[in-house]
Protein backbone atom coordinates (compact mmCIF):
# COMPACT_ATOMS: atom_id res chain seq x y z
CA UNK A 1 0.00 0.00 0.00
CA UNK A 2 1.64 3.28 -1.10
CA UNK A 3 1.65 6.33 0.61
CA UNK A 4 0.10 8.29 -2.20
CA UNK A 5 -2.20 5.99 -1.93
CA UNK A 6 -2.59 5.71 2.10
CA UNK A 7 -2.90 10.17 1.88
CA UNK A 8 -5.65 10.17 -1.03
CA UNK A 9 -8.23 11.95 1.18
CA UNK A 10 -5.68 14.49 1.49
CA UNK A 11 -4.73 15.31 -1.96
CA UNK A 12 -8.52 15.16 -2.74
CA UNK A 13 -9.25 17.14 0.42
CA UNK A 14 -6.84 19.92 -1.02
CA UNK A 15 -7.72 19.87 -4.50
CA UNK A 16 -11.29 20.66 -2.94
CA UNK A 17 -10.04 23.82 -1.09
CA UNK A 18 -8.29 25.29 -4.30
CA UNK A 19 -11.68 24.33 -6.33
CA UNK A 20 -14.48 25.54 -3.36
CA UNK A 21 -11.44 29.30 -3.50
CA UNK A 22 -11.66 29.37 -7.55
CA UNK A 23 -15.89 28.85 -7.08
CA UNK A 24 -16.66 31.37 -4.52
CA UNK A 25 -14.50 34.26 -6.08
CA UNK A 26 -15.36 33.77 -9.66
CA UNK A 27 -18.56 32.06 -10.10
CA UNK A 28 -20.82 31.76 -7.27
CA UNK A 29 -19.56 35.04 -5.58
CA UNK A 30 -23.00 35.83 -3.68
CA UNK A 31 -23.51 31.83 -2.60
CA UNK A 32 -20.60 30.86 -0.24
CA UNK A 33 -22.74 27.88 0.54
CA UNK A 34 -22.93 27.15 -3.19
CA UNK A 35 -19.35 27.74 -3.77
CA UNK A 36 -18.75 24.88 -0.50
CA UNK A 37 -21.25 22.60 -1.52
CA UNK A 38 -20.17 22.46 -4.92
CA UNK A 39 -16.49 22.09 -4.41
CA UNK A 40 -16.52 19.56 -1.70
CA UNK A 41 -18.77 17.17 -4.28
CA UNK A 42 -17.00 17.45 -7.07
CA UNK A 43 -14.42 16.22 -4.54
CA UNK A 44 -16.59 13.02 -3.30
CA UNK A 45 -17.19 12.05 -6.80
CA UNK A 46 -13.42 12.83 -7.80
CA UNK A 47 -12.31 10.33 -4.14
CA UNK A 48 -14.56 7.76 -5.88
CA UNK A 49 -13.68 7.29 -9.30
CA UNK A 50 -9.91 7.66 -7.92
CA UNK A 51 -10.49 4.87 -5.58
CA UNK A 52 -11.51 2.96 -8.43
CA UNK A 53 -8.58 3.73 -10.50
CA UNK A 54 -6.41 2.07 -7.57
CA UNK A 55 -9.20 -0.97 -7.11
CA UNK A 56 -7.89 -1.80 -10.86
CA UNK A 57 -4.06 -1.24 -10.02
CA UNK A 58 -3.53 -3.05 -6.81
CA UNK A 59 -6.62 -5.65 -6.89
CA UNK A 60 -4.39 -8.82 -7.21
CA UNK A 61 -2.31 -7.34 -4.38
CA UNK A 62 -5.57 -6.96 -1.80
CA UNK A 63 -7.98 -8.71 -0.91
CA UNK A 64 -11.46 -6.75 -1.99
CA UNK A 65 -12.98 -6.69 2.24
CA UNK A 66 -9.83 -5.09 2.49
CA UNK A 67 -10.57 -2.96 -0.51
CA UNK A 68 -13.79 -2.27 0.49
CA UNK A 69 -12.68 -1.06 3.84
CA UNK A 70 -9.97 1.36 2.65
CA UNK A 71 -12.21 3.22 0.50
CA UNK A 72 -14.70 3.53 3.30
CA UNK A 73 -12.34 5.28 5.20
CA UNK A 74 -11.07 7.68 2.78
CA UNK A 75 -14.20 8.48 2.19
CA UNK A 76 -14.99 8.96 6.16
CA UNK A 77 -11.75 11.15 5.98
CA UNK A 78 -12.77 13.24 3.05
CA UNK A 79 -15.96 13.93 4.74
CA UNK A 80 -14.61 14.77 7.85
CA UNK A 81 -12.03 17.28 6.27
CA UNK A 82 -14.44 18.63 4.12
CA UNK A 83 -17.12 19.16 7.02
CA UNK A 84 -14.22 20.66 9.15
CA UNK A 85 -13.36 22.73 6.29
CA UNK A 86 -17.41 24.10 5.92
CA UNK A 87 -17.07 24.88 9.35
CA UNK A 88 -14.45 26.84 9.35
CA UNK A 89 -15.74 29.17 6.05
CA UNK A 90 -18.53 29.01 8.11
CA UNK A 91 -16.80 30.36 10.82
CA UNK A 92 -15.62 33.40 8.96
CA UNK A 93 -18.47 33.98 7.32
CA UNK A 94 -20.99 33.56 9.91
CA UNK A 95 -19.37 33.53 13.50
CA UNK A 96 -20.46 36.75 15.71
CA UNK A 97 -17.31 36.08 18.14
CA UNK A 98 -15.35 36.14 14.58
CA UNK A 99 -16.79 39.32 13.25
CA UNK A 100 -16.41 40.99 16.86
CA UNK A 101 -12.60 39.88 16.74
CA UNK A 102 -12.62 41.70 13.07
CA UNK A 103 -14.17 44.81 14.06
CA UNK A 104 -11.76 44.79 16.85
CA UNK A 105 -8.90 44.15 14.58
CA UNK A 106 -9.25 46.99 12.61
CA UNK A 107 -9.81 48.91 15.64
CA UNK A 108 -5.89 48.79 17.35
CA UNK A 109 -6.77 51.60 19.86
CA UNK A 110 -9.54 49.33 20.67
CA UNK A 111 -13.76 50.00 20.94
CA UNK A 112 -16.00 50.84 23.85
CA UNK A 113 -19.04 48.74 24.64
CA UNK A 114 -21.26 51.14 22.52
CA UNK A 115 -18.80 51.84 19.73
CA UNK A 116 -18.81 47.98 19.23
CA UNK A 117 -22.96 47.69 19.45
CA UNK A 118 -23.29 50.72 17.07
CA UNK A 119 -21.03 48.57 13.85
CA UNK A 120 -22.35 45.11 14.86
CA UNK A 121 -25.60 44.67 16.47
CA UNK A 122 -28.72 42.22 16.99
CA UNK A 123 -29.92 44.19 13.66
CA UNK A 124 -27.55 43.82 11.43
CA UNK A 125 -27.08 39.87 12.52
CA UNK A 126 -30.68 39.48 12.22
CA UNK A 127 -30.57 41.20 8.68
CA UNK A 128 -27.41 39.03 7.71
CA UNK A 129 -29.13 36.03 8.86
CA UNK A 130 -32.45 36.58 7.52
CA UNK A 131 -30.45 37.29 4.10
CA UNK A 132 -28.44 34.21 4.36
CA UNK A 133 -31.33 31.78 5.09
CA UNK A 134 -33.63 33.25 1.99
CA UNK A 135 -30.62 33.50 -0.62
CA UNK A 136 -29.83 29.80 0.33
CA UNK A 137 -33.95 28.88 0.15
CA UNK A 138 -33.67 27.54 3.68
CA UNK A 139 -36.62 30.02 4.63
CA UNK A 140 -39.25 32.13 2.26
CA UNK A 141 -41.12 35.23 3.09
CA UNK A 142 -44.88 35.59 2.18
CA UNK A 143 -47.55 38.63 2.76
CA UNK A 144 -45.09 39.20 5.70
CA UNK A 145 -44.42 35.83 7.37
CA UNK A 146 -41.44 32.96 6.98
CA UNK A 147 -42.25 29.68 6.06
CA UNK A 148 -39.31 26.81 6.37
CA UNK A 149 -38.76 25.92 2.69
CA UNK A 150 -36.13 23.07 2.57
CA UNK A 151 -36.03 20.28 5.96
CA UNK A 152 -32.50 20.27 5.91
CA UNK A 153 -31.90 23.10 8.52
CA UNK A 154 -34.81 21.13 10.58
CA UNK A 155 -32.95 18.24 10.90
CA UNK A 156 -29.93 19.94 11.79
CA UNK A 157 -31.19 22.13 14.36
CA UNK A 158 -33.36 19.32 15.93
CA UNK A 159 -30.36 17.34 15.94
CA UNK A 160 -28.88 19.93 17.54
CA UNK A 161 -30.91 20.70 20.28
CA UNK A 162 -31.13 16.67 20.95
CA UNK A 163 -27.32 16.21 21.43
CA UNK A 164 -27.47 19.85 23.10
CA UNK A 165 -29.93 17.88 25.52
CA UNK A 166 -27.91 14.40 25.92
CA UNK A 167 -24.71 16.06 26.44
CA UNK A 168 -25.57 19.32 28.71
CA UNK A 169 -28.65 18.58 30.15
CA UNK A 170 -30.37 21.45 28.27
CA UNK A 171 -31.77 22.43 24.98
CA UNK A 172 -30.21 26.17 25.30
CA UNK A 173 -27.28 28.39 26.47
CA UNK A 174 -29.95 30.21 27.93
CA UNK A 175 -32.13 27.66 30.23
CA UNK B 1 -11.18 -3.65 6.49
CA UNK B 2 -8.66 -3.79 9.79
CA UNK B 3 -8.08 -0.03 10.08
CA UNK B 4 -11.68 1.26 9.57
CA UNK B 5 -12.69 -1.13 12.24
CA UNK B 6 -9.80 -0.03 14.56
CA UNK B 7 -10.22 3.79 14.02
CA UNK B 8 -14.14 3.38 14.77
CA UNK B 9 -13.50 1.14 17.82
CA UNK B 10 -11.22 4.23 19.23
CA UNK B 11 -13.16 6.95 17.97
CA UNK B 12 -15.86 5.07 19.90
CA UNK B 13 -14.10 4.12 23.07
CA UNK B 14 -12.84 8.52 23.36
CA UNK B 15 -16.73 9.24 22.93
CA UNK B 16 -17.57 6.99 26.06
CA UNK B 17 -15.01 8.68 27.83
CA UNK B 18 -16.05 11.64 27.11
CA UNK B 19 -19.81 10.93 27.89
CA UNK B 20 -19.00 9.96 31.09
CA UNK B 21 -16.54 12.87 32.64
CA UNK B 22 -19.55 15.17 31.21
CA UNK B 23 -22.23 12.98 32.90
CA UNK B 24 -19.90 13.12 35.89
CA UNK B 25 -18.97 16.82 36.03
CA UNK B 26 -18.97 19.36 33.08
CA UNK B 27 -15.67 20.35 32.92
CA UNK B 28 -14.78 24.57 32.55
CA UNK B 29 -12.83 24.31 29.09
CA UNK B 30 -15.00 22.18 26.95
CA UNK B 31 -12.95 22.40 23.79
CA UNK B 32 -9.67 21.61 25.43
CA UNK B 33 -10.76 18.72 27.52
CA UNK B 34 -12.37 17.37 24.14
CA UNK B 35 -9.14 17.16 22.66
CA UNK B 36 -7.39 16.10 25.45
CA UNK B 37 -9.29 12.86 25.44
CA UNK B 38 -9.29 12.04 21.97
CA UNK B 39 -5.53 12.67 21.60
CA UNK B 40 -4.80 10.26 24.62
CA UNK B 41 -7.48 7.46 23.39
CA UNK B 42 -5.45 8.02 20.21
CA UNK B 43 -1.93 7.84 21.35
CA UNK B 44 -3.22 4.81 23.92
CA UNK B 45 -4.11 2.88 21.17
CA UNK B 46 -1.47 3.63 18.90
CA UNK B 47 0.97 2.25 21.57
CA UNK B 48 -1.33 -0.86 22.28
CA UNK B 49 -0.89 -1.64 18.53
CA UNK B 50 2.56 -1.28 18.62
CA UNK B 51 3.64 -2.79 21.89
CA UNK B 52 0.88 -6.18 21.64
CA UNK B 53 0.90 -5.83 17.73
CA UNK B 54 2.66 -8.93 17.31
CA UNK B 55 1.45 -10.73 20.03
CA UNK B 56 -2.50 -9.86 18.87
CA UNK B 57 -1.62 -11.10 15.39
CA UNK B 58 0.21 -14.42 16.60
CA UNK B 59 -3.28 -14.82 18.51
CA UNK B 60 -5.12 -14.85 15.82
CA UNK B 61 -6.59 -10.79 16.07
CA UNK B 62 -5.53 -8.45 12.84
CA UNK B 63 -4.07 -5.77 13.62
CA UNK B 64 -2.98 -2.47 10.90
CA UNK B 65 0.26 -3.16 9.77
CA UNK B 66 3.04 -0.49 10.39
CA UNK B 67 3.56 2.11 8.48
CA UNK B 68 0.86 3.33 5.91
CA UNK B 69 -1.86 1.27 7.69
CA UNK B 70 -1.01 3.40 10.97
CA UNK B 71 -0.75 6.68 9.26
CA UNK B 72 -4.35 5.88 7.63
CA UNK B 73 -5.64 5.04 11.40
CA UNK B 74 -4.48 8.04 12.64
CA UNK B 75 -5.35 10.54 10.15
CA UNK B 76 -8.88 9.47 9.77
CA UNK B 77 -9.09 9.52 13.23
CA UNK B 78 -8.14 13.18 14.33
CA UNK B 79 -10.17 14.07 10.87
CA UNK B 80 -13.25 12.55 12.73
CA UNK B 81 -11.99 13.82 15.80
CA UNK B 82 -11.91 16.98 14.34
CA UNK B 83 -15.34 16.83 12.96
CA UNK B 84 -17.13 15.87 16.20
CA UNK B 85 -15.00 19.01 17.90
CA UNK B 86 -16.52 21.72 15.53
CA UNK B 87 -20.11 20.27 15.67
CA UNK B 88 -19.78 20.42 19.80
CA UNK B 89 -18.49 23.78 19.34
CA UNK B 90 -22.05 24.53 17.85
CA UNK B 91 -23.69 22.26 20.86
CA UNK B 92 -22.54 24.53 23.10
CA UNK B 93 -23.76 27.84 21.81
CA UNK B 94 -27.18 28.60 20.41
CA UNK B 95 -26.51 29.57 16.78
CA UNK B 96 -29.19 32.31 15.93
CA UNK B 97 -29.72 31.21 12.41
CA UNK B 98 -30.61 27.24 13.88
CA UNK B 99 -32.92 29.53 16.66
CA UNK B 100 -34.86 31.44 13.82
CA UNK B 101 -35.34 28.20 11.70
CA UNK B 102 -36.70 26.48 15.14
CA UNK B 103 -38.91 29.60 15.63
CA UNK B 104 -40.47 29.26 12.06
CA UNK B 105 -40.84 25.49 12.03
CA UNK B 106 -42.40 25.60 15.78
CA UNK B 107 -44.85 28.61 14.11
CA UNK B 108 -46.35 26.06 11.93
CA UNK B 109 -47.75 25.78 8.81
CA UNK B 110 -49.38 29.82 9.37
CA UNK B 111 -45.63 30.68 9.60
CA UNK B 112 -43.84 33.21 11.48
CA UNK B 113 -44.62 37.17 11.71
CA UNK B 114 -41.59 39.04 10.07
CA UNK B 115 -41.28 40.76 13.20
CA UNK B 116 -41.38 37.98 15.91
CA UNK B 117 -37.57 37.84 15.86
CA UNK B 118 -36.88 41.54 16.02
CA UNK B 119 -38.92 41.59 19.42
CA UNK B 120 -37.17 38.27 20.84
CA UNK B 121 -33.41 38.75 19.53
CA UNK B 122 -31.85 41.67 21.26
CA UNK B 123 -28.38 42.47 21.73
CA UNK B 124 -28.44 41.03 25.17
CA UNK B 125 -29.27 37.67 23.44
CA UNK B 126 -26.49 37.74 20.69
CA UNK B 127 -24.31 39.88 20.98
CA UNK B 128 -23.40 40.60 24.98
CA UNK B 129 -22.79 36.91 25.91
CA UNK B 130 -20.63 36.84 22.87
CA UNK B 131 -18.40 39.59 23.74
CA UNK B 132 -18.02 37.79 27.06
CA UNK B 133 -16.72 34.89 25.70
CA UNK B 134 -13.89 37.09 24.09
CA UNK B 135 -12.65 37.84 27.30
CA UNK B 136 -13.29 34.48 28.70
CA UNK B 137 -11.28 32.73 25.89
CA UNK B 138 -8.60 35.41 26.81
CA UNK B 139 -8.97 36.49 23.03
CA UNK B 140 -9.93 40.21 24.29
CA UNK B 141 -9.29 42.48 27.02
CA UNK B 142 -11.50 44.97 28.65
CA UNK B 143 -9.81 48.00 30.27
CA UNK B 144 -11.40 51.08 30.95
CA UNK B 145 -14.36 50.28 29.36
CA UNK B 146 -12.65 49.88 26.14
CA UNK B 147 -12.47 46.33 24.76
CA UNK B 148 -9.03 45.14 22.59
CA UNK B 149 -7.77 41.84 20.84
CA UNK B 150 -5.05 40.26 22.64
CA UNK B 151 -1.63 38.51 20.92
CA UNK B 152 -3.85 35.55 20.63
CA UNK B 153 -7.26 37.48 19.19
CA UNK B 154 -5.18 39.34 16.73
CA UNK B 155 -3.57 36.09 15.78
CA UNK B 156 -7.40 34.51 14.85
CA UNK B 157 -8.43 37.67 13.81
CA UNK B 158 -5.71 37.72 11.47
CA UNK B 159 -6.16 34.54 9.65
CA UNK B 160 -10.01 34.91 9.52
CA UNK B 161 -9.29 38.32 7.60
CA UNK B 162 -6.69 36.92 5.33
CA UNK B 163 -9.07 34.25 4.43
CA UNK B 164 -12.10 36.12 3.58
CA UNK B 165 -10.08 37.99 1.42
CA UNK B 166 -8.46 34.87 -0.08
CA UNK B 167 -12.09 34.02 -1.07
CA UNK B 168 -12.90 37.46 -2.41
CA UNK B 169 -15.64 38.12 0.37
CA UNK B 170 -15.65 42.10 0.67
CA UNK B 171 -18.70 42.63 3.30
CA UNK B 172 -18.42 41.82 6.92
CA UNK B 173 -20.59 38.91 7.63
CA UNK B 174 -21.03 37.56 10.94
Amino acid sequence: MGFIYAMLPMWVFAANVMLQIALSRYVFCSSLLKATLTSFSIGLGALLLLEGFFFGVIKSMVPLADMFGYAMLHMLTYISLGYCYVHFVNLGETARRIRLMRELYEAPGGLSREQILSKYNAAVILENRIGRLLTNEQIRREGGRYFIQRRFMIVTALGIVALKKFLLGKSSERE
Amino acid sequence: MVVLVYCLILFLTAFVVHVFIWKVRLPKNHSKILLAIFLTVLALGMAAIAFFGKRMAQAGIPVPDRGNDELQLAVCYISVMLAYVVTYSGIEVDSPSLVMVLEIHRAGPGGLAEDAFEKAMDNDRLVIPRLNDLLKGELASLEDGIYRLTAKGRRIARLFCFYRRVLGKEHKGG
